[in-house]
């Protein structure tokens, strides 16, 4: 990577959302939806953040925006340390910091124009005033591929693609050095999703932007990152570049998601072995002792239950060269045979344009 | 996977009318909007045959779901049109409702996306399957409960006999997709429509649920029409794929074609679109230009022609037909790659 110091840097970081205890029961203990993470993003980077629903990926993307509770540890942007900071000084800096969401629609005033709710963050923050606003808002509009004229529009007239473009344009009005892509476009078709995929590599490349880009789907944060964070219950268990993440998986949690996901390609999916991981996800108000991917995994299994997954809790070892794993036995699931997604045999596809009859 | 092999066999046979499950042609599905018509099923033809995993894939609005949904009849009367739909060899247009039910849960097993909105939240999941058993198959309610204990250890509920009394909120978001599939194959359905039956599931998840119904066609030959917008779903369960645009079927091919030589714009759009692992992350990936056409204001040729590379005025003109390309079952709506096209494919 580089030698400038990270944009983003957030060390040992705890979410805890308390439960609501019933009457006459002792209060029941917190649950931590994100678990002591650490993680930096550099300047210009796109750091990937994958894992199942209920991992914390959500919680820590808005924590990362002091939009989540920070019960514990540190969180620094360009240098400035968020936890703590409240009011004018904390909007500020936030404006240097903005979301896009899974849905832009539920983020979409129904009832405001497309160019009402464009002008609102540049009025509230004060960035444009008089005609300069209305200039902003098309440039904006335009960025992102769609047409200045529709400003007059109101969101469902748009489609789901379209309506990510504007969440997307809406982010951007502040001219922000980091955006927290989550999900953002898991709603999308797949001839769509390119589309926005495309715009935000291109907006990534033009304005030097760094992404935490958060998603369930693995292919696209593939594509999209230069490092990845692999999450489980709370915790990241694997993190480092991301060929060496998908290429050399060191966590049995890691080569189960891989082997999980199924590709288009017949041929791979003929002879693949699937890794299928027993039972639910367990939740994150009753975490696993030990290690807690224990109650799942595949190698705890076939190394005859040691006691030290079910009795130690692994953090975050080096691996290699900025890849690091939090799995006792990350030599073996390393070298371990169900590797990560075959290559695709898919062979590239030409089309040519047959000589006109005459 | 041991089903592959028995598959594999079926799977190059032309099918034959006798032989066909279902022989679907000319289906149409069309809804009153205001003073206009919106046709969300433009006339599509299906075979299936028996023991076979068909798979439907395209985007939202293509006519997929309500494809599925119209080969069960659960489109409103007068919604729905076809000049054959006959499965098992009985025409299900003329049936009743009441007939209707009896195949529905019977011989047709259905599987939703969300589980939760199809379960009766008010009943256990003993007296939901159970239900569906006594009307069904005419066991008694003690048989019945008996059978149930064995579907739910079919698709892999741990103690199922503790877990008869319990309702379906008591069930994980996978735990409840067992559930359907258990009342989904209760009457050992001879069909199963599937409609993107792991779509709101977790990654590990979803591979449980695709390894079980695997395992349901390896054991009991059952047929599936899986609904899917997931290309690499389509790629690992089926052996037939149609890709569904604007209310059409596109193309129709055998899984291995279909991936390895497809033969129609929208297909190779879609799968382009699609990142893979060996592109160097980052870079721009192929995408189609544009949106689907307006279901109120489709053009007149080919449905795909606004947002097609290789658009000639002939596109423009007419709807181009299914016509037979490469491999024996092969279809695809093109006029540029059909015998007298302008496209060639290299592959």
């Amino acid at each position: 990577m580089n030698s400038d110091p990270p944009l983003l840097e957030i060390a040992r970081l705890r979410v805890l959302f308390p439960v609501k205890g019933r009457l006459f029961r002792a209060k029941p203990p917190p649950i931590a939806a994100v678990d002591g993470v650490d993680l930096t993003v550099g300047r210009g980077e796109c750091f990937g953040l994958v894992g199942e629903s209920g991992c914390g990926k959500t919680t820590l993307g808005r924590a990362a925006l002091r939009l989540s509770p920070v019960t514990s540890g540190s969180i620094r942007f360009g240098g400035t340390e968020l936890v703590g900071l409240e009011g004018a000084v904390l909007r500020r800096i936030r404006r240097g910091m903005q979301m896009i969401f899974q849905d832009p629609y539920a983020s979409l005033d129904p009832k405001m124009t497309v160019g009402e709710s464009l002008a609102e963050p540049i009025t509230t923050h004060d960035v444009a005033r008089g005609p300069a606003v209305a200039e902003l808002i098309d440039e904006m509009l335009r960025l992102v591929g769609l047409d200045p004229a529709r400003k007059h529009q109101y969101p469902h007239e748009f489609s789901g693609g379209q309506r990510q473009r504007i969440g997307i344009a809406r982010a951007l009005t502040l001219r922000p050095d980091f955006l927290v892509c989550d999900e953002a476009t898991s709603a999308l078709d797949v001839s769509i999703r390119a589309q926005v995929l495309n715009l935000l590599a291109d907006l990534r490349r033009r304005y030097g932007l760094t992404y935490l880009f958060i998603s369930h789907d693995l292919g696209v944060v593939r594509h999209m990152s230069d490092r990845i964070g692999v999450m489980y219950l709370g915790r990241i268990v694997e993190t480092g570049p991301v060929d060496a993440v998908f290429g050399r998986a060191a966590h049995p949690y890691t080569h189960a998601l891989l082997s999980a996901v199924p590709v288009p390609d017949p041929a791979v999916e003929r002879t693949r072995r699937r890794i299928v991981l027993a039972g639910d996800i367990p939740s994150a108000a009753a975490v696993p002792a030990g290690c807690r991917f224990h109650t799942r995994c595949w190698l705890f299994e076939q190394l005859g239950r040691p006691s030290r997954c079910r009795q130690d809790d692994p953090i975050l070892t080096p691996v290699d060269t900025a890849h690091s794993a939090a799995c006792h036995f990350a030599a073996e699931a390393s070298a371990a045979r169900m590797a990560g997604v075959a290559p695709t045999t898919r062979r590239p596809r030409t089309v040519r344009v047959r000589a006109e009859p005459v | 996977m041991s089903g592959r092999q028995t598959r594999s066999a079926r799977r190059g046979e032309e099918v034959q009318p006798e032989a066909a499950l279902l022989r679907v042609r000319n289906l149409q599905v069309r809804f009153p909007v205001g003073r206009q018509t919106l046709t969300a099923v433009a006339g599509v033809d299906l075979d299936l045959a028996r023991g076979e995993i068909l798979g439907i894939v395209g985007e939202s609005g293509s006519g997929k779901s309500m494809t599925l949904m119209a080969l069960a009849r659960l489109v409103p009367d007068g919604a729905l049109e076809a000049d054959e739909l006959r499965f098992d060899g009985r025409e299900l247009r003329p049936m009743s409702e009441r007939q209707m039910r009896e195949v529905r849960g019977g011989r047709i097993g259905l599987i939703f996306q969300n589980p939760l909105s199809s379960l009766n939240p008010l009943l256990t999941i003993g007296e939901q399957i159970a239900e569906s058993i006594v009307f069904h198959l005419g066991l008694s309610r003690r048989a019945a409960r008996e059978r149930v204990v064995e579907l739910l250890d079919r698709v892999g509920i741990a103690s199922p006999r503790a877990r008869l009394d319990d309702h379906p909120h008591q069930f994980s978001g996978g735990m409840r997709q067992r559930v359907m599939i258990a009342m989904a194959i209760a009457c050992d359905p001879l069909l199963i429509l599937a409609d993107e039956p792991t779509t709101a599931l977790d990654v590990t998840i979803q591979a449980q649920i695709l390894d079980l119904l695997q395992r349901i066609v390896a054991d009991s030959g059952t047929a599936i029409i899986l609904v899917t917008h997931d290309l690499g779903i389509a790629a690992s369960l089926c052996d037939r794929v149609s890709v569904m645009y604007a209310g059409q079927i596109v193309e129709t091919a055998r899984v291995e074609a279909i991936f390895g030589e497809p033969m129609m714009p929208y297909t190779w759009g879609l799968m382009d679109s699609i990142p893979r692992p060996d592109q160097p992350s980052g870079s721009r990936l192929p995408m189609l230009p544009g949106l689907p056409p307006d279901p109120l204001r489709l053009p007149m040729g080919c449905r795909f022609a606004e947002r097609c590379a290789h658009l000639r005025a002939a596109c423009r003109a007419a709807v181009p037909p299914l016509t037979g390309r490469g491999t024996p079952g092969h279809l695809a709506r093109c006029f540029g790659t059909d015998a007298e096209g302008w496209l060639d494919v290299v592959s």
